[in-house]
């Protein structure tokens, strides 16, 4: 069980820190850049205002001024003009006439009472006027100053605009930057390796590793990434081990049914060739018996009547005679021994010596023939097995071997151990056995055409039948492999430790290791 | 100080004259051709006169309503009811006097030009019945005034009508003959007329005078002008032309500035010459125009505040009558 992984920084909290950075920077900017920038051209700008305000009011009070001077001069000039006007216009006759010289003074000061009068009233309207353009000059002024002020405050609003459009700009750009850069080294660039690494471990490499160290969300990824690559590395390599097993247990199988197949043909040829030889041993046991008796009886005969017989053709028929009821008598002897196969003293046999005394007997018929014999393979091959039995078998074996080279060739016989088999092969390079006569060879009285053609070859067609039965009774197996013009091979094989008490040479312990 | 000392000189000479009584109240008929404000504050003036020289009087006011038939009328029932003397309220109450009354004196007053709208044959003296007073103001007063109300005045347009035009076309006429022999120093104006051919083509006039790049609009006296003033005026404030006027009508009712004479104190001196026919026997025929020397300056405050317009103080300042408020009169 892995140990907790220990919580780092998360990406959340990595990217807060990164835009935290980024906020303090700015307002590192603002506070020491744009703020100084922008209170200098407020002081700028409200001191220029300020200094144009004070001059237009300046001007205006001096305009005034002037304006009233010029007005009290013309007014008093008007004025004077007026009353010359007045006084010459003045009907004077109508209050002279009546002598109201008092009257025309009356009349003079009502009028210039009248005319004070409205002086009064035309300083008071000057004055509101002069006043009511004032206040609009001023409130003009005014106005043009908040203009101009707002123009200020436009023009710093869009100098802050542009600024903090820019430090915006900056931020957002050392934002995107910062996330850019963070996301690939925190995000991208470990995805990749997971991903690298995922393709791999799809490629069936479950060997990656995955270097991502990070304790954030994308680390515990790669984490679970890594464990779950281990548990399938662990997975496929129990599927191996199983697969392992299972094809241990699958050639162990195929061996097994081989082999029970191959100890069912055996059995199956044995119990084939048992009844073929039990019914053929069955009639050449009767018919050598019975025939034995006769030859025995003819030669008797012709043997006591050639010592008696002086004539020289007459004993040379007898001779003949002789010699044809040995012949028979031989065959009975065969017949007799088909009939009567079995193995008999089974006991420790050093099978390589056995081998080598049979080959002695038949190297004078094989330089004879032109036959070279080579011999390999052990010098010593302990065994449990019958010797004579043994030594019959390949003396049959042997001399079958140089009969089918008449014309010389190589006989090679070697002998080993196959697991707990004693192995013997005797190898011709002779004329071979069709490939529809192979599985014929062993039966009895099977012999090959071109034997039967040759007298010299002529045999009872026993001699194989008998060394099968042979080595079937040791619980072994003769197999013959040959190819016509090329030679032939015969492999004897026995176990080692010699024949069970089954006739069909099957035992328990075998049947017991296929079931386990 | 010069006239000063002739007013007290004519003083002395009236006081020497010997009085005449009259026995019985003077008949006296005044024929207004319109309710002209002109016209009855010198009709005011003719009244106070009277009584300050302590003649005992009736006066039969008539109106003529512009109508000539009932003008006519009008002055033959002065004549059939014996009036003793006819006066005439303006150009075309004297006109009709002119032509229907021969045989009673007429003391015109009232009346801009009368030598130009025909009513005497010259200043000096009529040599008929009629005699009478002027209201006329000398082009360098009324140009002066109007430099006064618009300063850097270069172009001045004039608006006048063609049915009304007698004693407007006379102002112009005199306007041009001052301008073209005006005297050294005085800036050069340049006038632009157009002649109304009826009430409805005023706002039309104005908008061909505005077109002239005139500064200001002059309306002389012209009845149909200054009876359709408020049209002219907002026709000329919708160019933002100031109307300058040289009858009381157009300084009271849309000018931003007039000048104009004392009517009543016209109407006092017209009172003078009916003394002089009627007291003192003279003949009508021989006695002279009698002229203002005096003015008066009209602002109308209220009219300029409408138009936008910022006249000069000074001018605010000697005004003999100021105007704030449209509605209202200022003056004595």
């Amino acid at each position: 069980m892995t140990s907790p992984r220990r919580r780092g920084l998360r990406l959340g909290g990595k990217l807060g820190v990164g835009l935290a950075i980024v906020a303090a920077v700015t307002a590192a900017l603002l506070l020491l850049w744009v703020g100084p920038r922008t209170k200098a051209m407020f002081l700028d700008g409200s001191g220029r205002l300020i200094t144009e305000s004070s001059n237009v009011m300046r001007a205006m009070a001096r305009e005034r001024t002037e304006q009233s001077t010029e007005l009290l001069v013309d007014l008093i000039q008007y004025t004077t003009d007026a009353r010359h006007r007045l006084l010459a216009d003045l009907p004077l006759s109508l209050y002279a006439g009546g002598g109201d010289l008092e009257r025309l003074r009356q009349e003079l000061q009502t009028r210039d009472a009248a005319r004070a009068e409205q002086l009064r009233a035309n300083v008071g309207i000057l004055a509101r006027e002069m006043e009511r353009r004032a206040v609009r000059r001023i409130e003009a002024e005014l106005e043009r100053l908040e203009v101009e002020q707002a123009a200020l405050g436009e023009a710093l609003a869009g100098e802050m605009r542009v600024t903090s459009l820019l430090l915006a700009g900056l931020a957002l750009a050392a934002s995107i930057a910062l996330i850019g850069v963070g996301l690939y080294r925190v995000v991208v660039r470990p995805l990749r390796e997971l991903r690298t690494a995922a393709r791999s471990v799809a490629g069936g490499d479950l060997a990656v590793e995955v270097a991502v160290a990070s304790r954030d969300e994308v680390g515990d990824l790669a984490a679970d990434f890594a464990t779950m690559v281990g548990r399938l590395r662990a997975s496929r390599d129990e599927i191996g081990r199983k697969n392992a097993e299972l094809r241990d247990w699958n050639e162990t199988l195929e061996r097994e049914v081989a082999r029970k197949t191959e100890h069912l043909r055996r059995a199956q040829r044995r119990l084939v060739h048992a009844a073929k030889m039990a019914s053929v041993g069955t009639l050449a046991g009767g018919v050598a018996h019975e025939f034995n008796n006769v030859i025995g009886g003819i030669r008797g005969c012709a043997v006591e009547a050639l010592e008696d017989e002086r004539d020289p053709d007459r004993r040379e028929v007898l001779e003949v005679i002789v010699r044809a009821a040995g012949r028979g008598v031989d065959i009975t002897d065969q017949l007799l021994r088909f009939a009567r196969q079995r193995v008999h003293a089974v006991g420790p046999v050093d099978v390589a010596r056995v081998l080598d005394e049979s080959l002695r007997l038949v190297e004078a018929r094989a330089r004879k023939a032109g036959v070279t014999v080579e011999r390999s393979g052990a010098e010593r091959l302990p065994a449990c097995a019958d010797a004579s039995a043994l030594h019959q078998v390949f003396l049959n074996l042997a001399t079958n071997a140089i009969q089918a080279m008449p014309d010389g060739g190589v006989l090679h016989v070697s002998a080993g151990l196959d697991g707990d088999e004693v192995m013997v092969c005797i190898r011709d390079t002779g004329t071979g056995i069709a490939a529809d006569q192979l599985e014929h060879v062993f039966e009895p009285f099977w012999t090959s055409r071109d034997r039967e053609a040759d007298p010299a070859r002529r045999g009872t067609g026993l001699g194989l039948s008998v060394s099968y039965g042979l080595i079937e009774a040791h619980g072994g197996s003769i197999d013959v492999a040959s190819e016509p013009d090329v030679g032939s091979t015969f492999t004897v094989r026995i176990p080692e430790q010699g024949p069970t008490s089954d006739e069909d040479g099957s035992d328990d312990s075998e049947r017991s290791r296929i079931d386990d | 100080m010069k006239a000063c000392c002739a007013a007290l000189a004519a003083l002395a000479l009236s006081a020497a004259a010997p009085a005449q009584e009259v026995t019985r109240p003077w008949r006296l008929g005044v024929l207004l051709w319109h309710r002209s404000p002109n016209d009855l504050r010198a009709l005011d003036g003719i009244r106070n006169a009277l009584k300050v020289a302590g003649r005992p009087h009736q006066i039969l006011v008539e109106e003529a309503d512009s109508d000539q038939a009932r003008a006519e009328k009008i002055v033959g029932d002065f004549r059939d009811r014996g009036v003793d003397l006819v006066l005439a309220m303006g150009t075309e109450a004297a006109l009709i006097c002119r032509e229907h009354l021969h045989d009673l004196p007429v003391v015109y007053t009232a009346v801009t030009n009368p030598v130009e709208s025909g009513v005497v044959s010259g200043w000096p003296g009529s040599g008929t019945n009629l005699a009478g007073n002027s209201n006329w103001i000398p082009p360098e007063t009324v140009l002066g005034v109007f430099r006064r109300a618009v300063p850097r005045l270069a172009r001045l347009g004039v608006l006048r009508s063609e049915q009304t035009g007698v004693v407007s076309a006379a102002e112009l006429a005199e306007m041009r003959r001052y301008l073209g022999e005006r005297p050294a120093g005085v800036p050069r104006v340049e006038l632009a007329e157009e002649v109304a051919v009826g009430a409805d083509d005023l706002e039309a006039a104005v908008d061909r005078l505005a077109v002239t790049g005139c500064q200001a609009i002059w309306i002389p006296i012209d009845f149909l002008v200054y009876e359709n003033i408020e049209r002219v005026a907002r026709a000329a404030a919708g160019h933002g032309l100031p109307l300058v006027s040289s009858s009381l009508r157009g300084a009271t009712s849309g000018a931003v500035a007039g000048v104009v004479v004392d009517y009543e104190m016209l109407g006092e001196r017209a009172a003078l010459i009916v003394l002089d026919v009627l007291e003192r026997g003279r003949d009508p025929g021989t006695i002279p125009v009698g002229t203002m020397q005096g003015y008066q300056v009209v602002v109308n405050i209220g009219a300029a505040r409408e138009l936008g317009y910022e006249f000069p103080l000074p001018l605010l300042a000697l005004a003999d009558v100021v105007l704030d408020d449209p509605s209202e009169e200022g003056g004595r």
